[in-house]
């Protein structure tokens, strides 16, 4: 009895470290197949904003090569960052980096170069997004462009029926415990711009002074009280809505989206004091143990029919223009495919804060209330 | 009066302690999208959505593999040094014994971030198997104090008639202490699994792409999908429940 | 006896664990202890030149050592909730309970709880507390409110309430552990004696019970002072622990030297409350354990 008691512990660890172990054999002798089942039984694995991996437009690739698409996503910048840089090392291909961060993970060598040559539609993309010089260095390309979008008024217009003017709604002593905003030092930049430090220079946001940051944790405190929580996740404001726990945020054009289908009544504006916004790439990790496919994954995502299968669950604005004929009406108006300008007037995209450090410190004192 | 004052307040506690699992059991079985009450209709539809959800499913056999493998190494290193714990005074003992225990005397952010800083310096990559590291060094002060007052009861004439027949201390330690303490070792496995199943702080900080499943319900509970989670958080709860009646029946045997 | 043992078989037996607990446990230890003494570049990565910077910011500004002092507090009122909320229990099965199957039940039912995932636990405060959640609909359905409370989830308040759930069977065990080995005789002498029900408890049962209630009340202190997810699940805009600040330290500011000093602080706290709580309960154990 013992003794059998002995070789059973014994046993199992051998044989599941076996199977562990013939997995890998099979990725390797597979290597001299085919294209299409060189990577069969692969994983590819993407780090990215929330619906950046639905399995709407993922499955078809998955399908074709016979390998799974993960996504892990993730919550705020700073967060991708720190996880590219805490020793996460080999374990994500794709990365869906915002303007923020992407020329700092570009200059801190966590991506590698893509070759645009693959991409067959690379020259299609939004020609506006494909200048920009910050995932440049020299002659390497480190990104390819993706989506972008608003950081939105997000509201319930069941509960507020007028169209708000201003983000001062927030400060309406009627929404009071009914508004959210994202756990991120994106508040900052959106007081800033209720303050109107960025009416002459829209880099003014994200170089602000002592003074003006001063100004802007005063507002943020003003604010504090009109909170109910600070959201860290999409699928968490969506939750808060939901539940009719808030009925007024900063959010995305997803929130909308996805809530509007279970039948909720949202809407989304920019007001007058302007709103921040985002631009995302697609990169490929510097240690990616699937390049080529993570080549092959841009070059699929970037086709237009599959283009507008990611605005169709995101309604963001995407960089192929082609996409529009795979697109209702109703989708090209709500993702300006038409006039893929409009947002570059009305946004003040996101740069690199040089001062992240005291940004972060200074949301952190917000939300720990320590005057 | 006094009696209903004192039986009333012991009530109310238990009260409070069961309440809010047997809320979720209830609420598993809503139709609805949201947790609102009163519930309104009723049905398995959150039950069926748990067994269709690949993600879900997969941090599960991420967290049985992780517990697995961290229970039998745990079991594995621990048990001998437990015994020699036990049957050896030599020097720095008491340290070992404080410095095994510390995983479960100080807070787990600080362990998990001190291994979040430290282990891809010595080439362990954050993933499931830095994971299984962390989970490994808490469960070692589980088997330590689980085993030490079990060989503290064990009889040392046993041994000594290992040793009378010729046995080796090496043959006398895997073929007679071993198997007598086995029950205990039982036990101690099953609070291992259940303990490194639902282990967070450390994991949170471990984890790179693959889930387990408290993190995978902690990430699900900040995306919102809630009342999938009332389904998992049941069939979690009466598992919990089974182990927790096999291990009691497997310390009830050590003590006879 | 022990002789028969050599010292090969002693490093056979010991050794795996020796290295493996300086390898995974010591070392990172030191290492954030290091780490805690550098300093962090804008970029987040560490620059390894020796400086005390990051303990001089914990201890001048707010941010960090007020937010550290609110967290002991809150800690502290767990602690004392856990105790209020166990005292009434663990006495009744100790002292009022006479069969012994109802006995080990009773006690069972108390232990059952800590074996329940936390995540579970602590999501279950959700549905309660919520808007739409339980406690919202029974007070409307009931006409003691007329609009849902709104205050009740995502404040201080929920976060303290589902931790002291959860702390509850940590405070209750070695509380019911401890009144279960005051010996009955005592309370019939003093009864006897003349002592009514509420003497008796506050001038024996308690005196005798306090070495498991202040190790019970330890566990309360030291695990809320750990935990970073009850303040992130329920907590509201104001709630932030300190641990939730290392949290961020390392998983978004990407500032390690920073958080490896707020950690070793942590720390540091904890060692000390443990010491006195030690010293506390060796002071009033009036019984051996058995």
């Amino acid at each position: 009895m013992r003794r059998k008691f002995l070789t059973l512990l014994l046993a199992i660890p051998a044989v599941m470290l076996f199977s562990c172990s013939s997995e890998k054999k099979d990725a390797a002798a597979s290597a001299n197949k085919p294209d299409s089942l060189k990577y069969k039984g692969a994983t590819l694995n993407i780090l990215c904003w929330e619906g950046y991996a639905d399995e709407k437009f993922t499955k078809a690739f998955a399908d074709k090569y016979g390998v799974t698409v993960k996504g892990t996503y993730f919550g705020s910048s700073d967060e991708l960052v720190s996880k590219l840089q805490g020793g996460g090392g080999s374990s994500y291909d794709i990365i869906s980096p915002s303007c923020d961060v992407a020329s700092y993970i570009v200059d801190a060598g966590l991506v590698q170069p893509i070759d645009p040559t693959k991409i067959s539609e690379f020259n299609n993309l939004s020609e506006l997004l494909r200048n920009m010089t910050d995932v440049k260095r020299g002659n390497d390309v480190f990104g390819m462009p993706f989506t972008w979008g608003p950081d939105y008024l997000v509201y319930n217009a069941d509960e507020i029926k007028e169209e708000p003017k201003s983000w001062n709604l927030f400060f309406d002593p009627k929404y009071k415990g009914k508004i959210s905003v994202w756990d991120d030092i994106s508040n900052i930049y959106l007081m800033g711009q209720i303050l109107g430090l960025d009416k002459t220079d829209k880099a003014a946001l994200y170089n602000m002074n002592d003074e003006q940051l001063k100004q802007v944790k005063e507002k943020l405190m003003k604010l504090k009280p009109q909170i109910r929580k600070f959201w860290a996740t999409a699928g968490e404001l969506d939750n808060l809505f939901k539940n009719k726990e808030v009925v007024a945020a900063v959010g995305w054009p997803i929130t909308p989206a996805t809530l509007n289908k279970q039948g909720m009544n949202l809407k989304a504006t920019i007001p007058q004091e302007g709103a921040t916004g985002w631009i995302d790439r697609l990169m490929i990790t510097k240690n990616s143990p699937n390049k080529e496919l993570a080549m092959l994954y841009l070059d699929f995502i970037s086709k237009p029919e599959n283009m507008a299968k990611v605005a169709e669950v995101t309604t963001y604005s995407i960089a192929h223009q082609g996409a529009k004929q795979f697109m209702s009406p109703e989708l090209q108006e709500l993702t300006y495919i038409n006039n893929m300008t409009y947002y570059h007037e009305r946004l003040n995209f996101w740069q690199y804060v040089k001062e992240r450090k005291k940004y972060n410190e200074l949301w952190n004192e917000v939300k720990s209330g320590v005057q | 009066m006094r009696r209903i004052f004192t039986t009333g307040s012991a009530a109310l506690v238990l009260a409070f302690i069961y309440l809010p699992l047997l809320t979720i059991i209830w609420y598993s079985f809503s139709a609805e999208s949201v947790n609102s009450f009163p519930i309104k209709a009723y049905s398995l539809e959150w039950y069926k959505v748990m067994a269709n959800d690949e993600s879900l499913l997969r941090a599960v056999g991420n967290s049985l593999r992780v517990a697995f493998f961290s229970t039998v190494i745990a079991l594995f290193i621990g048990v001998p040094a437990t015994f020699a714990l036990h049957k050896f005074d030599f020097i720095g003992k008491k340290l070992l014994e404080r410095i095994v225990l510390m995983p479960i005397t100080l807070p787990g952010i600080v362990t998990g971030v001190a291994m979040l800083s430290f282990f891809p310096k010595i080439g362990v990559e954050l993933s499931l198997v830095a994971v299984g590291i962390g989970h490994i060094t808490f469960l070692l002060a589980i088997v330590v104090t689980q085993l030490l007052s079990r060989f503290k009861r064990l009889d040392p004439n046993l041994e000594q008639a290992a040793y009378d027949l010729g046995a080796t201390p090496l043959t006398t330690f895997f073929t007679v202490i071993i198997p007598n303490i086995r029950t205990a070792i039982i036990g101690a496995a099953l609070l291992c699994l259940v303990l490194s199943m639902d282990e967070i702080p450390v994991t949170f900080f471990l984890i790179a792409r693959d889930n387990t499943l408290p993190i995978e319900i902690y990430g699900m509970m900040r995306r919102g999908i809630t009342p999938e989670v009332n389904a998992i958080s049941t069939l979690i709860f009466l598992a919990t429940i089974v182990i927790l009646i096999l291990s009691l029946r497997f310390s009830r045997k050590t003590n006879d | 006896m022990t002789t028969a043992y050599s010292n090969r078989a002693k490093a056979f037996l010991l050794l795996p664990m020796v290295v493996w607990l300086i390898a995974f446990l010591l070392l990172p230890y030191v290492f954030i202890f290091a780490q805690s003494l550098m300093k962090s570049d804008a970029f987040g990565n560490v620059v390894v030149e020796f400086t005390a910077e990051s303990y001089i910011k914990i201890f001048t500004s707010k941010l960090y050592y007020a937010t550290l002092l609110k967290t002991l507090m809150m800690s502290c009122l767990v602690a004392v909730s856990c105790v209020i909320i166990s005292l009434p229990l663990c006495y009744f099965i100790a002292f009022k309970v006479q069969s012994e199957s109802r006995k080990t039940m009773l006690y069972t039912l108390i232990v059952l709880p800590f074996w329940v995932s936390y995540i579970v636990r602590a999501y279950s405060w959700k549905i309660i507390l919520g808007q739409f959640g339980i406690l919202n609909g029974f007070l409307l359905t009931t006409g003691l409110i007329t609009e849902p409370l709104e205050i009740i989830l995502y404040s201080d308040f929920a976060t303290i309430i589902c931790l002291v759930y959860i702390l509850t069977p940590f405070v209750a065990i070695p509380m019911y552990t401890a009144l279960e080995q005051i010996p009955k005789s005592l309370v019939e002498a003093a009864k006897d004696l003349g002592a009514g029900s509420l003497t008796t408890f506050f001038r024996i049962i308690i005196p005798l019970g306090l070495p498991g209630i202040i190790s019970g009340a330890t566990f309360a202190l030291v695990l809320t002072m750990g935990d970073f997810l009850a303040p992130i699940l329920l907590g509201g805009p104001n709630t932030l622990f300190i641990s939730n600040i290392v949290q961020n330290l390392f998983g978004t500011s990407n500032d390690k030297p920073l958080g490896s000093a707020v950690g070793i602080v942590i720390l540091a706290l904890i060692v000390l409350v443990l010491e006195v709580s030690t010293y506390f309960e060796k002071k009033y154990s009036s019984f051996k354990s058995s």
